[in-house]
C-alpha cells in the first residue's frame, strides 16, 4: 500500500512538471503567446484578434467599445504591457513568428519591424491620414502602422501667478529667460523640474533646436541624413545648444533638481510653488486632482526667433498588424474602422489634448490647451529623435548625457559626440 | 530475508529519485538550460535586427563588453555597492542582535520593527526614500534643513547618489541580518558565558572571545549573501536613479539591462551575463575560503 502511494504520488507530481512545461493550454490567459494565434472564435462566430499597447486600457475604452459595434464579428482582446518591457516583449514574440495580430507601435520600432518583414502594408488604408501622420512609419516607400492620436510636450503655466505678477508670456527664448528671471526675482521657482529623469533636459533642448535649426530650410532633412549615417550632432547642433545651454547658466535648471522627480516636480507647480512645469496632456488629469483650483494654460518652446512655437511631439503609437497573424483578415477589418472618423473621435476622447491625423477631421481642444492653438494649427509639432530611425531608442542616451553636462562632467562637444557613437553603433546593428 | 536495495539518501530509498526529478527538471529548465542558451548566445551576433540568422563571431562580444566605456564605472559601483552594503549589513546588525538577544521588555517588539523593512519591495522602499531625499521643497530632509535654515543638500547629485541609495537598503536589509545573527545567537550554549564570567571576562572581553568566534556560521550567511546580492544589485537602483543622473549610479545589472535587452544587443547582453557570472563566482569562491579560513582558526 504504501509502496502504492508512493508511486501514485510520484507520478501525479512528474504529470504536473510536464503539463507545466508543456504547450499553453486553450484557456491561456491574454499574456500567453498562444492566445494570439486563436483561431478558433472565441465567442459565438467572433474571432478573436489580439492588441497590444503600452497605455492603459482606459485610455483606449471608446474606442474598444466603438469597435464592438463597427467590427461585429470581430473581438478585439486588448492587453496591456508596460512601456519599459513594451518594446523587448513585442520583440521576442515576433522574433517568434507570434505575437499580438494588432501592435501598437513607436516610430522607431515599426520602422525596425517593417524591415524584418514583421508587419502588413497598409499604406491604402493610410492613405486617409495626413503626410504628417504616416511619414513616421513609412518603410521604402510604404506605410506600415496607421497614425494614433498625437502626443506633443508644452510648458504648462500658472495663469494667476503670471497675472498677479505682471508677467507677460514670453514670445522667444530670450524672453523666456528673462520671464523665469523675473520668477527668481520675486522668489518664485521659475520651472519645476524632475532631472533625475533623462527626458526633461532631452525634450526641452531639442525643441530649442527644432524651433532653430531642424525646422530651418538649412535643417530640413537633418533627421534624414542622421539615420542614414552622413552627418552628426556634434559639428551641426553645438552653437544652438550653447545658446539653449542658458537655461542652466541662467539658473533656470539647476544640479540640485537631480535630486528631484516627475511627480514631485508636479507638486511644485500644483502647490504653486512654481510658475511653470514641462508635460503633456498626459499629466493634465493628474494636475488638476492634486489642484482642482488651478488656472492651467499651455505655451510652447520658442527659439531665438518670434514664431507660433515649437512642442515636441507627433503621432502616437501607430497601429500596425503583424505579418504573420492568423486573423490578419480580421486584423485588417479592425484597422479598417480604425481609420473612420468615428473612431478616432473615441479614441481622442480617452486622450484630451491629442488630435487626430485624419484627413479632414477637427477634434478641437479643451480650454487648458489655448495658450498652444496656433501652435497646433500651424503643424509646429515634431519629434526629432522619430527621423533617427533605428537609432531612434538614442534619445535617452541624449538625455543621460545632458544630465553629466548639467553636473558640469562634460562639455558640450564631448556631449553631442557621446550621442553620435551611440546612434552609430545602433545604426550598425 | 531480502535485503533493501537503497539509492542513497534517507530512507526513500529508490523512490528518492522520483521526489527530486520534479525539482531537478525545473532546475534544469528555468536555471541550467538559460544558463546554456546565454553562453550560446554570447559567441553569436544575436541582435533584435538579426533574430534568426546567427553566426559564430568569437569573442567579439567579450571584447565589446570590456570596451563599453560605462563598464569600468559600472564595476566600481558594484564593488563599491557590495562591500559597504554587507559591511554595514554586518556592523550594524550584529551589535543590534546581541542587544536584542538580552532580556529587554520590549524586545519583540523592537525584533519586529528592525525586521520590518525587509518585508516590502524594493520599489516600495525606493519611492519612500526617494521623498524623503528629494530635492524638492517636499523633502522630508530637505523641508528640515530648509527650516533651520539650511541650504539644500542634493542626495542624488553625482558623488552622493550611490551612497543615497546604500542608506535605503542598509535600513531595509539590516534587520534581516539581525534575524540571521539572532539565530545564531541563541544557539550559542550560556554554559559558556557563565565559564568566561567565571573566569572575570567583562562584557566586551565575552563578546569578543565568545560570542564573536561562535557567530562564523551566521556571518558568513550574511557575508556571502550580501556580498553576491550586492553585485548583482538592479531593482532599487533603478527605482531610486534609474542608474543616474549620468552614469552616477549605473551597475553592472544596469548596464547589462540597457546594453543588452533595452538596446537589443543580445548577444552582448549575454557576454556581460558570462562574464558578470564567472566575476560572481570568483568573489563568492574567494570569501568562503577566507571565511572557511576565519572558521578553523576560530575553532
Amino acid at each position: 500500500m504504501k509502496k502504492l502511494v508512493s508511486l501514485l504520488l510520484g507520478a501525479t507530481l512528474m504529470v504536473g512538471v510536464l503539463a507545466a512545461c508543456g504547450s499553453t493550454p486553450s484557456s491561456a490567459p491574454a499574456g500567453s503567446t498562444a492566445s494570439a494565434k486563436t483561431s478558433t472564435p472565441a465567442s459565438g462566430d467572433k474571432v478573436t484578434v489580439r492588441m497590444t499597447y503600452w497605455n492603459s486600457e482606459e485610455t483606449m475604452a471608446d474606442l474598444l467599445a466603438y469597435l464592438e459595434t463597427a467590427v461585429p464579428d470581430v473581438k478585439v482582446e486588448y492587453q496591456f504591457i508596460d512601456n519599459t518591457n513594451y518594446a523587448t516583449i513585442v520583440d521576442t514574440q515576433l522574433a517568434a513568428g507570434e505575437g499580438p495580430d494588432i501592435i501598437v507601435e513607436a516610430a522607431n520600432s515599426a520602422l525596425k519591424h517593417a524591415r524584418l518583414g514583421y508587419l502588413e502594408d497598409v499604406t491604402v488604408l493610410s492613405e486617409k491620414f495626413s503626410d504628417a501622420g504616416n511619414a513616421i512609419f513609412t518603410y521604402e516607400g510604404s506605410v506600415y502602422a496607421l497614425p494614433g492620436v498625437s502626443w506633443f510636450e508644452g510648458i504648462w503655466y500658472n495663469k494667476d501667478l503670471f497675472t498677479e505678477n505682471n508677467i507677460e508670456l514670453p514670445k522667444t527664448f530670450d524672453e523666456y529667460i528673462a520671464v523665469c528671471k523675473k520668477f527668481e526675482g520675486i522668489g518664485i521657482k521659475p520651472l519645476a523640474a524632475g532631472l533625475k529623469s533623462w527626458e526633461p533636459m532631452l525634450k526641452n533642448s531639442m525643441a530649442f533646436v527644432t524651433a532653430e535649426y531642424l525646422t530651418a530650410p538649412e535643417g530640413k532633412g537633418f533627421g534624414e541624413k542622421y539615420r542614414n549615417g552622413e552627418t552628426a550632432l556634434n559639428g551641426t547642433w553645438n552653437t544652438y545648444i550653447e545658446k539653449w545651454s542658458e537655461m542652466i547658466t541662467e539658473g533656470v535648471y539647476t544640479q540640485d533638481m537631480t535630486g528631484i522627480d516627475h511627480e514631485q516636480a508636479m507638486e511644485e507647480f500644483t502647490s504653486g510653488k512654481a510658475a511653470m512645469f514641462c508635460s503633456g496632456p498626459w499629466d493634465l488629469e493628474a494636475i488638476l486632482a492634486k489642484n482642482p483650483d488651478l488656472n492651467l494654460d499651455m505655451m510652447p518652446f520658442y527659439g531665438t526667433q518670434p514664431s507660433d512655437g515649437w512642442m515636441i511631439g507627433g503621432p502616437g503609437g501607430g497601429f500596425a498588424v503583424n505579418a504573420n497573424s492568423k486573423e490578419k483578415e480580421a486584423a485588417m477589418k479592425v484597422l479598417e474602422a480604425i481609420a473612420t472618423p468615428e473612431a478616432q473621435k473615441a479614441l481622442v476622447a480617452n486622450n484630451e489634448g491629442g488630435s487626430s491625423y485624419l484627413v479632414g477631421l477637427d477634434t478641437g481642444l479643451p480650454q487648458y490647451y489655448n495658450g498652444v492653438e496656433t501652435t497646433i494649427k500651424a503643424g509646429n509639432i515634431f519629434c526629432p529623435w522619430d527621423e533617427w530611425g533605428a537609432a531612434g531608442g538614442a534619445h535617452q542616451d541624449y538625455g543621460v548625457e545632458f544630465q553629466k553636462y548639467l553636473m558640469g562632467e562634460q562639455d558640450i562637444a564631448t556631449t553631442l559626440a557621446n550621442v553620435d557613437v551611440v546612434v552609430e553603433e545602433l545604426l550598425a546593428k | 530475508m531480502k535485503k533493501t536495495r537503497k539509492f542513497y539518501p534517507g530512507t526513500l530509498g529508490k523512490y528518492f529519485l522520483l521526489f527530486i526529478l520534479p525539482a531537478l527538471v525545473i532546475y534544469l529548465i528555468f536555471s541550467i538550460l538559460p544558463f546554456v542558451f546565454t553562453f550560446f548566445y554570447s559567441f553569436t551576433n544575436y541582435t533584435d535586427m538579426n533574430p534568426t540568422n546567427l553566426n559564430f563571431v568569437g569573442f567579439t562580444n567579450y571584447i565589446k563588453v570590456f570596451n563599453t566605456p560605462i563598464m569600468r564605472k559600472a564595476i566600481l559601483n558594484s564593488v563599491i555597492y557590495a562591500f559597504v552594503m554587507t559591511g554595514m549589513q554586518t556592523l550594524l546588525g550584529l551589535p543590534l542582535a546581541v542587544i536584542l538577544d538580552k532580556k529587554l521588555k520590549t524586545r519583540n517588539v523592537m525584533r519586529a520593527v528592525f525586521f520590518f523593512p525587509a518585508v516590502f519591495s524594493a520599489l516600495i522602499v525606493g519611492y519612500l526614500w526617494s521623498y524623503i531625499m528629494s530635492s524638492s521643497d517636499y523633502g522630508l530632509i530637505n523641508n528640515l534643513l530648509h527650516q533651520l535654515g539650511l541650504g539644500t543638500v542634493n542626495f542624488f547629485g553625482p558623488k552622493n547618489a550611490l551612497f543615497s541609495v546604500l542608506i535605503s537598503q542598509i535600513w531595509q536589509w539590516t534587520g534581516w541580518g539581525m534575524v540571521i545573527f539572532l539565530a545564531n545567537l541563541q544557539s550559542i550554549p550560556k554554559d559558556l558565558y557563565e565559564a568566561a564570567e567565571i573566569d572575570g571576562a567583562g562584557g566586551l572581553k565575552r563578546f569578543f572571545k565568545v560570542t564573536l568566534p561562535l557567530m562564523a556560521p551566521s556571518v558568513k550567511i550574511v557575508v556571502i549573501t550580501g556580498l553576491v546580492g550586492g553585485m548583482k544589485v538592479f531593482d532599487i537602483i533603478y527605482s531610486m536613479t534609474k542608474g543616474g543622473p549620468g552614469d552616477a549610479t549605473e551597475t553592472v545589472m544596469t548596464v547589462m539591462m540597457r546594453q543588452g535587452v533595452s538596446k537589443g544587443f543580445y548577444s552582448t547582453g549575454a557576454a556581460f551575463g558570462v562574464i558578470f557570472f564567472i566575476v560572481v563566482m570568483l568573489i563568492s569562491t574567494l570569501i568562503t575560503k577566507l571565511m572557511g579560513k576565519w572558521s578553523e582558526a576560530i575553532s
